[in-house]
Order: C-alpha cells, then sequence, then structure tokens
C-alpha cells in the first residue's frame, strides 16, 4: 500500500507536488485557527504529516543525483527549522507563564514544520534550476 | 569546480536535453553542473569522460591551490 502511494505521487508533476503541498499547509492552518489550539493532536495531523511525508519522499520523474542532493540539502535545512521552531514554541510557552512547565510541540507539529519547510526548499531549488535550464535553452 | 561542459557540448553540437538523454540525468542536472553550482559525483564524471572520449581532468579542473 505505501509503495503504491509512493508511486502515485511519484507519478505527479512538480506543479501538482507543489499544489498538494500548499493545500496540505493551508489546511492545516484553518485546522489551528478554527480549532483556537495549538494542540491539535487529532487524526487529521496524522494525514497531513503523511500526506507531506509521501509527497517528500516519493521517487521523481526524472529521479536522479541532484534531485537526491537536493533533497538530502533540504531535509538539513528543514531539520534545523523544526528545532528552532520546537525552542521558539517552548520558549513563548515560557513567557506565558513563567511558573509553569513550558508547553512543548508534539512530535506531529514538529514533523509538520520539518516536512513543510523541506519540501517548499526542494521544490523551489529544483524549479530555480528548471528556470535556468529553460532561461539557456539549447547549444 | 570548473569545468568546460559547455564547451564540449557545443563542439558535439547536443544541447543540454541531447546530454542529459546521454548521461541518464534531467536537463536540470547538466544545467546545474554547466553553471558550476553542482558538482557530479564520480560515477558521472567519467560517464562524461567516456562520451567525450577524454580525460576527466579536461573536463573538470579543480579551485583547489
Amino acid at each position: 500500500m505505501t509503495v503504491h502511494v509512493s508511486k502515485l505521487f511519484g507519478l505527479l508533476p512538480a506543479t501538482g507536488k507543489a499544489a498538494i503541498v500548499l493545500l496540505v499547509t493551508l489546511g492545516a492552518v484553518v485546522h489551528l485557527v478554527s480549532s483556537g489550539d495549538a494542540d491539535w493532536r487529532a487524526g487529521a495531523d496524522t494525514f497531513y504529516v503523511m500526506v507531506l511525508l509521501f509527497v517528500f519522499f516519493s521517487r521523481e520523474r526524472d529521479d536522479d543525483e541532484r534531485v537526491r542532493e537536493l533533497k538530502l540539502r533540504a531535509l538539513m535545512v528543514a531539520f534545523v527549522s523544526g528545532w528552532a521552531f520546537a525552542s521558539a514554541f517552548r520558549f513563548a510557552s515560557y513567557l506565558q507563564d513563567r511558573d509553569a512547565v513550558p508547553k512543548v510541540p508534539s512530535a506531529y507539529d514538529a514533523m509538520f514544520v520539518v516536512l513543510v519547510v523541506a519540501n517548499a526548499l526542494y521544490l523551489l531549488w529544483h524549479h530555480r534550476d528548471g528556470r535556468d535550464a529553460a532561461a539557456r535553452p539549447g547549444v | 569546480m570548473k569545468n568546460r561542459l559547455r564547451e564540449l557540448r557545443a563542439e558535439h553540437r547536443w544541447s543540454q536535453a541531447d546530454l542529459a538523454d546521454r548521461l541518464g540525468v534531467s536537463r536540470q542536472t547538466v544545467n546545474a553542473i554547466e553553471t558550476e553550482r553542482y558538482d557530479p559525483s564520480l560515477p558521472l564524471a567519467f560517464k562524461m569522460a567516456a562520451l567525450f572520449g577524454c580525460p576527466i581532468e579536461r573536463i573538470f579542473e579543480s579551485d583547489a591551490p
């Protein structure tokens, strides 16, 4: 099942993947705003994270060493972003109530941030490579 | 790392897409190498050398002094 879903995402062009990432991110933000609570540990966040995971780790149409290099680099930057997000969240919670034990984001929250950043960076860098190639056509 | 990929490609009158097909990579990857934003792996560099029929040192030049 997992392999089939991954292959299905792999068939999508970059624009399709970008649209899915955008929709899932918007969906999560709307969910967060409408529930009025940062603690959105329901089935929905699992869905958001799973979709982003499949989009990021699915094979590309033109899967080569450059694609793998860009994905690895995007993941490295995204992990630092996730750590910064978790630290900022904890610090904000501490500032709100200095006597209470500071809240920490759930693993799903952190994964969501990491995957949104990773997908966005990869799609941006891959698009930049394509744009430059289109700007210098032929010999 | 500096390279002469664009020059060699022009000598053979190949487009980026032609070279990408021959190397089994995407056109974006060829462009990233030509613009020196990406250094290819050793197997890909050997493939380029074999394709152009010249040693790797003729295609790539190290930045190191």
